[in-house]
């Protein structure tokens, strides 16, 4: 018989040991391990798009690389899908890595495996005047003149250290531009630049031929191998402008298409002429007032409208008449300067300069898939679509937003609609707040089309 | 004997260490005091017949007729999960601001040892008339988690703590108490005063909008997130006392049945300390050369925000805890000299604590003067029931179960991993004791479980433009282990 003091110190025991095990320290889960990938920012070559501008802005520009964490420069067998970012008003190659942690965002998604491991490329298309808006400006002269450059195809190490390049030096010829040919430079030229240094999927898309003094080809490079579907753009605001027109002029170059808050209706944009006066201080009917309009920092409407007739109606050196003329440059330079579409006689409601604003309606990607949805129709089909704004946007792109998504659905483009978004607090969903976390819709946008690994 | 006494104790305290004890019952406060008392569900209000009727109805002392010295071992530890869902926004505009959202986490396992004792004796020439003291742990909390992490993008270059959000409470209640016979074997009264002692730590992160004014215009620039908040490590540390007192009355209408009743007033604890504030500043070179390039020294000083690094001080604080008034009733049920069966339901006053505010006397780490920092808590009173039954089997085994119901005194908009009293709560205990000679050994074990809690909305009941409740889902339930001797004379 066990006495009642042992049979109570064995139900004790037991009843311990047991729940000695049920209160164990539990684990909580480890954070995922955040790999770097790395940015590179630096020059490749002279553009050729560049040479001859008259507005005086570099040739030679930068371009930001990001490449994934484990990404090898010496490993030309592994390749990696490439994101073109395009940065928007008054930015530059720096944009989306200084101000919206771009580096910072892809190392967490591709660590956590959110998205795929990809090159992201932000390539600097500013200018004086906030931004040569992804379009080839007019020719501003016939005759072609002369140029000298160097070509450097570089590769670089995992420190961003060049790691060998090839120099060129050649001479070419380059027609005069007012601002510079900012498309062909996202299409041909960064392209180029990017897949001949790092570990891209790239060609065949285009053929570059240099020329002797008498305009006679001399040398010719072509890329082989298949790529589009390697090969995505996206931007925001006038850089998703610009992606959108790119991709839908390039559709054999691209796979995919986002634009972040961007300006995709330029009728729109006609609402802010008034602002334009109201920043200069001007009323309408006042001439003097008129052609006295100065772009400037404190002036951002004024500076747009300045900036997109730079690049879309710049005042042909040869024009005499000046009506719709305000000078850039001194008056001993000649006819300087841009054509705006509205004229010193506009008033609220008022008419355009027909001229002037179908140039501008050129270069508008709702005007191009409306009035020639035979040539767009194709090329968007072709491309998955993406398009994003905020719904307190100060420049209203949610209704740019809306008008191309009508565009596109009266054109028959079968497409997602755009994905409108709100802010919290005292935050607006405005152009600028939320790009963060637009960034993580669209790089899993544009991994999620790309080929699976 | 008293071999085998200390053998036994010591054994049973090793196993209280192991079986950690959460005996959180409403709020913060424990399940209470005493092995027989919490072994028999807290109904103890109605038979108070040992020491720790000091706390539960202290006319429970005169009744006894011999006197007792007790001392406790209580480990203590939780078992609490909490998943966050935490975002800013609406609809489909949810925005992440640093809390590890979508994955449970459970707080530090840690078993907290605390001694409580007490004992009362019956005074010499005066008739009826007994003295005691109690030294009990009344409150007790401790959580640590892991919950946050600067939000990438923010790009802090100093690693954030990996515990964020902890809370540390402990009220150790010095009890002297007297109790006289009223009425011979038939009325009771007794009193105590209450003498508490407190100390409290706080974690939080505190997520405060960065809001910039343009020097020259006034106006306000909005900034891009993850920069429009900022995100501070606030760290509060302090001790103080409080006073109060208890009252009850027993009695007993026959030999078989006895009601009692006791009142615990509220107290106010004035705690002093201090206040760790760390700032964990972002690095975005755009904005740090935005701001260099408006060219003024205001701007210049906006800019520094952007550099990245630490800023820390610890300005001095203070904080009034107020601790619950609690009233109840019990009746006891002695049918026989085996079987005693109890009831008591009881009222805890927790719409006391409205909020907890740091009082703040010093400087910010961005050189302003520091504000109050306010967690709002509008806890709401509650109703607790419990049951309870002893079993004598002979001279020297008794069995004791118990069980209580008690609510949550938090409201969904304030419900937070520091005080995660998350849901009402079903306690089952079973225990019971050993006699030998003059000695009694006791040990209690105690199972809590706690209804989950969903929280979906993030509230703001004070309207300071911060949210006062933690979203997500929460699990608490709790083990607890008790060992007591007993030395009666």
């Amino acid at each position: 018989m066990i006495p009642a003091f042992k049979k109570l110190g064995i139900l004790v025991l037991v009843t311990g040991l047991l729940l000695f095990f049920g209160c164990s320290e539990r684990e909580n889960p480890a954070g995922p391990q955040i790999s770097e990938g790395l940015d590179y920012t630096g020059s490749f070559y002279d553009s050729v798009s560049f040479w001859g501008n008259l507005s005086g802005d570099l040739t030679q520009r930068n371009i930001a690389v990001y490449t994934p964490p484990g990404y090898d420069p010496t490993n030309t067998n592994t390749r990696y899908p490439t994101l073109y970012l395009l940065h928007g008003f008054w930015g530059n190659e720096r944009y989306f890595l200084d101000y919206f942690s771009l580096k910072e965002i892809a190392d967490e998604m591709i660590s956590r495996g959110e998205i795929r491991p990809m090159l992201i490329v932000t390539p600097d298309a500013s200018s004086k005047l906030g931004g040569g808006f992804y379009t080839d400006s007019d020719s501003m002269m016939t005759a072609a003149v002369e140029y000298t450059v160097y070509y450097e195809y570089t590769r670089y190490d995992s420190m961003g250290n060049p790691a060998g390049s090839t120099a060129v030096k050649d001479t070419a010829y380059a027609e005069l531009t007012f601002t510079g040919e900012y498309e062909t430079y996202i299409w041909r030229d960064v392209i180029e630049q990017v897949e001949a240094a790092y570990s891209a999927y790239d060609g065949p898309w285009w053929e570059y031929t240099a020329f002797d003094n008498l305009g006679q080809p001399t040398d010719s490079v072509q890329h082989t191998g298949t790529a589009r579907d390697y090969r995505a753009i996206s931007g925001h605001s006038a850089g998703g402008y610009g992606a959108m027109k790119v991709a839908m002029r390039h559709p054999d170059l691209y796979t995919s298409v986002s634009a972040m808050s961007a300006p995709l209706s330029f009728s729109l944009t006609t609402e802010h002429i008034s602002d334009v006066y109201s920043e200069n201080g001007v009323s309408f009917g006042d001439s003097a007032g008129y052609y006295a309009f100065s772009p400037s920092q404190t002036k951002p409407w004024t500076t747009l409208f300045f900036s997109m007739g730079a690049v879309f109606s710049p005042h042909s050196l040869s024009e005499p008449d000046t009506t719709y003329f305000h000078r850039l440059a001194p008056a001993d330079e000649g006819l300087v300067g841009v054509d705006l579409p509205f004229g010193p006689d506009y008033s609220p409601g008022g008419t355009l300069n027909t001229t002037i604003w179908n140039k501008w309606l050129a270069e508008d990607v709702t005007t191009m898939v409306s009035s020639n949805p035979t040539r767009f129709k194709p090329a968007l089909d072709s491309l998955t679509i993406y398009i994003d704004c905020g719904l307190d946007d100060e420049m209203d792109m949610n209704l740019h937003a809306e008008a191309f998504d009508a565009a596109l659905t009266n054109a028959g483009v079968e497409h997602d609609s755009p994905a409108y978004y709100s802010g919290y607090g005292n935050l607006p969903a405005n152009n600028f707040n939320y790009i963060a976390d637009r960034l993580r819709a669209v790089l899993k946008f544009h991994s999620d089309n790309f080929p699976p690994e | 004997m008293f071999r085998k006494m200390t053998v036994l104790f010591c054994l049973s305290s090793f196993l209280s260490f192991l079986l950690a004890a959460s005996s959180l019952a409403g709020g913060f406060a424990t399940s209470g005091v005493g092995s027989k008392a919490v072994g028999m569900g807290g109904a103890f209000r109605g038979l108070a017949d040992d020491w720790s009727a000091v706390y539960w109805n202290p006319a429970g002392l005169a009744q006894l007729e011999s006197s007792e010295v007790n001392i406790t071992v209580m480990a203590t530890s939780h078992r609490g999960e909490y998943t966050p869902n935490i975002k800013l926004g609406e609809g489909t505009s949810l925005y992440e601001i640093g809390f590890k959202n979508g994955t449970r986490w459970f707080h530090k396992d840690e078993i907290n040892v605390f001694p409580n004792a007490g004992g009362f004796v019956k005074l010499p020439g005066v008739k009826g008339m007994t003295a005691g003291v109690g030294v009990s742990l009344n409150h007790d909390l401790n959580f640590r988690w892991d919950l946050f992490d600067p939000p990438v993008g923010y790009n802090n270059t100093v690693e954030y703590p990996e515990i964020d959000h902890s809370s540390r409470l402990r009220v150790i209640d010095f009890h002297p108490s007297v109790a006289k016979e009223v009425v011979e074997n038939k009325l009771f009264f007794g009193g105590g005063f209450s003498a508490q002692y407190c100390e409290m730590d706080l974690r939080k992160t505190e997520i405060t909008p960065n809001l910039q004014l343009d020097p020259t215009t006034g106006d306000t620039i909005w900034l891009p997130r993850p920069l429009d908040h900022l995100y501070t490590d606030v760290a509060f540390k302090g001790k103080g006392w409080g006073y109060g007192f208890n009252a009850g009355l027993l009695f007993k209408l026959n030999p078989k049945f006895q009601i009692g009743v006791s009142y615990r007033s509220g107290t106010t604890v004035k705690l002093e300390g201090d206040t760790k504030l760390d700032l964990y500043l972002p690095e975005n070179p755009g904005m740090e050369q935005f701001f260099l390039d408006k060219g003024t020294a205001e701007d210049t000083t906006i800019a520094n925000l952007f550099k990245g690094g630490l800023r820390s001080t610890k300005p001095d604080a203070e904080l009034d805890l107020k601790l619950p008034a609690d009233v109840g009733v019990g009746i006891a049920y002695i049918p026989n000299d085996k079987l005693t069966l109890t009831a008591d339901v009881s009222f805890t006053q927790w719409d006391q604590l409205e909020l907890l505010e740091l009082e703040l006397e010093g400087m910010t780490p961005v050189g302003d003067s520091a504000e109050n920092i306010t967690i709002v808590t509008n806890w709401e009173n509650t109703v607790r029931f419990s049951a309870g039954l002893q079993y004598v089997f002979n001279e020297t085994v008794t069995l004791r179960g118990g069980y209580y119901y008690d609510p949550s005194p938090v409201p969904d908009e304030t419900l937070s991993p520091l005080f995660p009293d998350v849901g009402d709560k079903n306690s089952f205990n079973i225990g019971g004791s050993l006699f030998f000679g003059g000695y009694e050994v006791s040990y209690n074990f105690e199972y809590v479980s706690s209804w989950d809690r969903d929280i979906d909305t993030l509230s703001d009941p004070n309207g300071d433009g911060l949210f006062d409740n933690y979203t997500g889902s929460y699990k608490m339930n709790s083990f607890s282990s008790l060992f007591s001797l007993t030395y009666r004379f």
